[in-house]
């Protein structure tokens, strides 16, 4: 249960998770009367946890990391909405290009030319583009 | 309109040593009686430059007139006398990458300017850099290729004109 006066400082969007001896609201852990602040983070896969401090000075780390962690959010989402996009039109010319393409070896063939080992051809054999 | 999957069923059952005569007789009845895959393909092009366009010139009008003003302007540079409707659609093949590659090439050059550029942002633009280079080298070949094989004609017809594909 959150003690009197804490409730503003938790981080937003913190849930609350009971473990068997203490109570975590992201990176904050209540032993006693006390909370302590922690950063938890991955290294090669696995979970670190690091000691920051409590009191006034974690409160305000903690803050800090809030902010930064917001800003960071907001950078992934803004990149990932440029790189959606990107993608977008990337596809549409793409999709031009497989139809003009599709279209060129059409009249290629119907002009008598084929494709062997990628290169196009006459049909009687000669080689007519040295071009792949 | 005919699909370009279709299409593509068609150039792979042509596109043998030896094709028999009713897969030749089906390419040359596609190419001529579907001319709303040729206007397709046109409107696709353009569409996609637009698009670009668009995304590349953001809010800035100026970065929008003067990639339209080149995207109306190059195809007519590189045009020569006597070319085709397939010519005239890979002419338009060759700016539209072009463009797109100046673009990437702008973003690239912006994005590993930055301090905090991360290695799997600058790897990302790289891919995207090599993809955009290659698209228009493929372009470019493309159109000299053809414009080298000097094809024969062959007569598609477009609403009601009659427009040669390849002279």
């Amino acid at each position: 249960m959150a003690r009197a006066g804490w409730s503003d400082l938790r981080p937003s969007g913190g849930a609350w998770v009971e473990g068997l001896h203490k109570k975590c609201d992201m990176s904050w852990e209540y032993r006693g009367n006390q909370r302590y602040y922690y950063r938890r983070r991955k290294v090669g896969g696995q979970m670190v946890t690091e000691y920051i401090g409590n009191g006034a000075v974690a409160d305000l780390i903690a803050r800090q990391d809030e902010i930064d962690r917001q800003r960071r959010a907001a950078a992934a989402a803004e990149w990932q909405a440029m790189v959606d996009e990107d993608n977008e039109l990337a596809e549409t010319i793409a999709a031009a290009g497989d139809l003009v393409n599709a279209l060129t070896a059409g009249v290629l063939l119907a002009s008598g030319y084929h494709t062997h080992r990628r290169q196009w051809r006459k049909l009687a054999g000669k080689v007519t583009d040295g071009q792949s | 309109m005919a699909s370009l999957d279709q299409l593509v069923k068609v150039i792979r059952e042509t596109d043998t040593d030896k094709p028999s005569a009713e897969a030749r007789e089906m390419l040359d009845d596609f190419l001529r009686a579907s001319p709303a895959m040729w206007r397709g393909a046109g409107d696709m092009v353009e569409q996609a430059a637009r698009h670009l366009i668009k995304a590349a010139s953001g809010k800035s009008y100026a970065v929008n007139a003067s990639m339209t003003r080149g995207w109306e302007q190059l195809p007519a540079d590189l045009a020569r006398p006597g070319d085709g409707e397939l010519e005239r659609l890979l002419v338009q093949q060759v700016v539209i990458s072009w463009l797109h590659l100046s673009y990437i090439e702008y973003q690239y050059s912006a994005m590993t300017t930055m301090q905090d550029i991360t290695i799997k942002r600058a790897e990302y633009w790289e891919r995207r850099l090599s993809a955009a280079q290659r698209r228009y080298l493929r372009a470019t070949e493309t159109l000299a290729r053809v414009r080298r094989l000097q094809l024969p004609a062959v007569q598609v017809n477009i609403g009601a004109q009659q427009v040669n594909q390849i002279t």
